[in-house]
């Protein structure tokens, strides 16, 4: 079962804190994204296996962009 | 210190005040009233390219 | 050696016509640049604003004076043509990105909450003594909005200019203090965590489309209210057409930064001695922190009292947004919002009454122009 993480809003990849294949469980930090000036941490909503990561560092994103795939 | 212009404060108030809210009010109603016609265009534009 | 001689070099030096005023202008000036250079408090406009008013408090170097350097700037930038206001909202406009205004058009109403602010602080201001077009210049402080507190204040009351455009940055710079607690204090914890429906997105069209129909609203029903609108809504179709990419980046960056230059330094050439050191400025600075606490107050208030009637309930943090100080308004509601609940992400939301809150504030200044202005 394959879980899709998006971005709740539009803006640039800080960090990326995960790699393939960790376990995360809810609530992890999963990514920074900076939007408006401000730091945004992304947490995860459910627990499970990074299966693709599909951002980098400095990327830009737009809210409602995937992010990132849990297995 | 001169007497305050209470009557003439009071009709800046009430045109002022009034004015900002209706005028966004009436911002509002036609924002609601374009997005309904964008989408309306859009859609046109969506059927015209299918049926082509 | 003649005495006379020696009098006539040293009555052309300065130093022989410093005030005590003048040196305490000094203090305020450094303290303003400190400000901008330590704490990053609005540093744009008060390092310049800090300079001008070192460099006005040197007597005898006349900047000021007529046909010299800095009137000159004044003179046809701010006093007599009042252009540079509206060449600052030309930028802003083209950095603004109207799409969460559009997807929920309600949140207009939050940016017009704000302005109770700006008429609470104008009943103030007549109680404490102010004439009434100084008690609207002071009052549209609570819009917290720079350039249009300056364009009003220029044509309303050029006297106040100094003490109510540093009052005006000052406390946007205070923004992230100041409102947490108000928001605290009328909201509760569940409130808070109120989570947003997603905004639907917002098709190119109609980001092309709003400024057109927001200028033709607005200057049909305030024309008065023209050169600021206007030309925030004119940078914003910049930005949205997307063909005129080096029109918008110019606007945002490079005319928004000559602009500002010159604004900062004009602000505070404004601020000599004598017209600053006044208990006026002290109750400016008092009923501008009023009205930016009310302005809040209100905002919040007007989200709660609207949750009365929606189905999808507003977070009523983004009430406090609805002051303009774009985007630190904002982005406190968001901070505030997430100390409850991590995960909640309000701040696309709240830029809606964000932005409208600027709108809402140079549409009460075009209002205060056509009552006040003879």
């Amino acid at each position: 079962m394959s879980v899709e993480v998006m971005s709740p809003i539009s803006g640039k990849i800080l960090e990326v804190y995960v790699q393939v294949g960790d376990q995360v469980n809810e609530d992890d930090e999963l990514f920074s994204i900076e939007a408006m000036k401000m730091q945004n941490p992304i947490y995860a909503d459910s627990s499970g296996i990074v299966k693709e990561i599909k951002v980098k560092q400095d990327d830009e994103v737009k809210e409602d962009a995937v992010l990132l795939i849990l297995e | 210190m001169e007497p305050i212009p209470w009557e003439k404060a009071f009709e800046v108030f009430f045109v002022g005040f009034g004015g900002v809210f209706g005028c966004l009010v009436i911002l509002q109603l036609s924002i609601n009233l374009f997005s309904k016609i964008t989408h309306q265009i859009e859609n046109i534009g969506k059927q015209n390219k299918g049926k082509k | 050696m003649d005495a006379g001689l020696f009098y006539q070099l040293v009555s052309k030096m300065g130093f022989y016509h410093l005030t005590l005023g003048n040196i305490l202008m000094w203090i305020i000036g450094i303290i303003l640049i400190t400000l901008g250079i330590t704490k990053q408090y609005e540093p744009l406009l008060l390092v310049p604003i800090g300079f001008g008013i070192l460099v006005v408090n040197l007597p005898l170097t006349d900047l000021m004076k007529e046909g010299h350097l800095l009137w000159v700037f004044y003179h046809f930038a701010i006093d007599r043509w009042d252009i540079l206001p509206p060449i600052i909202f030309m930028g802003i406009g083209a950095m603004t990105d109207f799409g969460p205004v559009i997807a929920n058009p309600k949140t207009l109403l939050l940016g017009a909450a704000a302005q109770f602010g700006v008429y609470a602080t104008f009943f103030g201001s007549l109680l404490m003594g102010f004439n009434i077009k100084e008690a609207a210049s002071i009052g549209i402080i609570g819009g917290a909005d720079g350039p249009t507190t300056i364009f009003l204040t220029s044509q309303l009351a050029p006297h106040l200019l100094g003490a109510a455009a540093v009052a005006a940055y000052s406390y946007m710079a205070l923004v992230p203090i100041i409102q947490p607690p108000i928001m605290k204090l009328l909201t509760t914890k569940e409130e808070r965590k109120i989570k947003m429906k997603r905004l639907r997105k917002v098709s190119n069209l109609e980001k092309i489309g709003f400024p057109l129909l927001a200028t033709i609203v607005i200057c049909l029903l305030v024309p008065a209210s023209a050169p600021l609108v206007g030309m925030f809504m004119v940078g914003n179709l910049f930005r949205e057409c997307g063909v005129v990419e080096r029109l918008s980046k110019t606007a945002q960056n490079e005319l928004i930064n000559i602009v500002t230059i010159f604004l900062g330094l004009c602000i505070g050439a404004t601020m000599s001695a004598q017209v600053f050191l006044k208990p006026g400025s002290l109750y400016i600075f008092f009923l501008g922190l009023f009205a930016f606490c009310f302005s809040t107050a209100a905002g919040l208030l007007l989200a709660k009292f609207m949750n009365l009637f929606l189905k999808d309930k507003i977070n009523p943090l983004i009430g406090a947004a609805g002051v303009s100080a774009v985007p630190m308004a904002a982005r406190v509601a968001q901070v505030v919002a997430r100390e409850e609940d991590k995960k909640n992400f309000i701040l696309m939301h709240a830029m809606g009454p964000n932005v409208a809150g600027t709108i809402g504030t140079a549409t009460a200044a075009g209002l205060f122009l056509s009552m006040l202005l003879k």
